[in-house]
């Protein structure tokens, strides 16, 4: 049995702890409390430690997935759940530009000291006012190399494309090196 | 941040713990998402941090606390070399977070925060 920890993070209200509650086969583990900053304009609850799901893709293989708080302040979360990951998920909210600054803040910060692989998701690509993912890539600055999905993380099924589209770029860079 | 009459009397609560026990170090009252309301912790960075922390640790404990059959959380208690981190539910609002040295008797500590936590629920009403 093989067990692959992947670890999903974007800005405030991107959409990640609907993201792993959308594919996990387990009841998910979540911290969510009463949002009472300007946090509470976006959405009612927010994650304050983690979230923690799981989901058996082939009969060998288990992912565990880890989402942290959106946060700033919540920082300390976002290195101790990175400890031992073999890829990131980056949300993004597709609908809010005004977000896209903090998420390549975000980037950096699970980047800058170690080498993992990464995939950035453009959620809510169900919504009218939606940016397009070559779009968001050009406002995130991201090379030409990096994966860059479109989602709608209430969708099992798209949820689920995402996961294996990480698996694959694992691979990928496993073999480069 | 604004400064209200509840906060005011919040802080003179949280001043009136330490002043009961002398091993009491740090006192702090914190949102359950991790938003300091008052503190007498000397700086303001310093707060974010203990504040952000607590409100994590106390959710992960709640967490497994109602996982594990032990119903909703009263007490999370840290012991290090250093000395000791409690965290106590103010009712069903905010944490009451005290850092005290390694010597403190836990046994008074916890009874004066039981004291405290029970005044500082009537500010959230």
């Amino acid at each position: 049995m093989q067990t692959v920890k992947m670890v999903i993070t974007g800005a405030v209200a991107a959409g990640k702890t609907e993201f792993i509650k959308a594919i996990s086969e387990i009841d998910v583990i979540s911290t969510e409390r009463k949002a009472t900053d300007e946090t509470s304009l976006l959405k009612k609850e927010t994650t304050v430690a983690m979230d923690f799901g799981r989901i058996a893709i082939a009969e060998d293989l288990v992912l565990h997935l880890f989402g942290t708080p959106g946060q700033k302040r919540f920082d300390f979360m976002w290195e101790i759940l990175s400890e031992g990951m073999l890829g990131l998920i980056v949300l993004v909210d597709s609908t809010r530009p005004d977000t896209f600054r903090e998420t390549s803040r975000i980037i950096d910060f699970f980047t800058a000291y170690r080498k993992t692989p990464f995939i950035v998701v453009c959620n809510k690509q169900d919504v009218e006012n939606a940016w397009q993912p070559e779009d968001i890539r050009l406002s995130l600055r991201l090379a030409q190399d990096v994966k860059i999905l479109p989602c709608v993380a209430k969708d099992r099924e798209q949820v689920r494309k995402v996961l294996l589209e990480l698996l694959y770029t694992i691979l990928e860079e496993a073999e480069d090196d | 941040m604004f400064v209200g009459n509840r906060q005011l009397a919040m802080k003179s609560e949280l001043l009136r713990l330490q002043a009961v026990s002398s091993d009491i170090e740090a006192a702090a009252v914190i949102t359950l998402d991790g938003l300091i309301l008052t503190s007498t912790l000397p700086d303001s960075a310093e707060e974010d941090r203990v504040s952000a922390m607590s409100a994590a640790l106390l959710s992960l404990a709640e967490r497994i606390s109602l996982e594990l059959g032990r119903g909703y959380l009263e007490q999370v208690f840290i012991r290090g070399v250093g000395g000791d981190v409690l965290l106590m539910a103010v009712g069903e609002q905010a944490v009451l977070t005290v850092m005290s040295k390694r010597e403190a008797k836990l046994g008074m500590l916890i009874y004066y925060m039981r004291r405290s936590a029970k005044e500082l629920t009537t500010y959230f009403n």
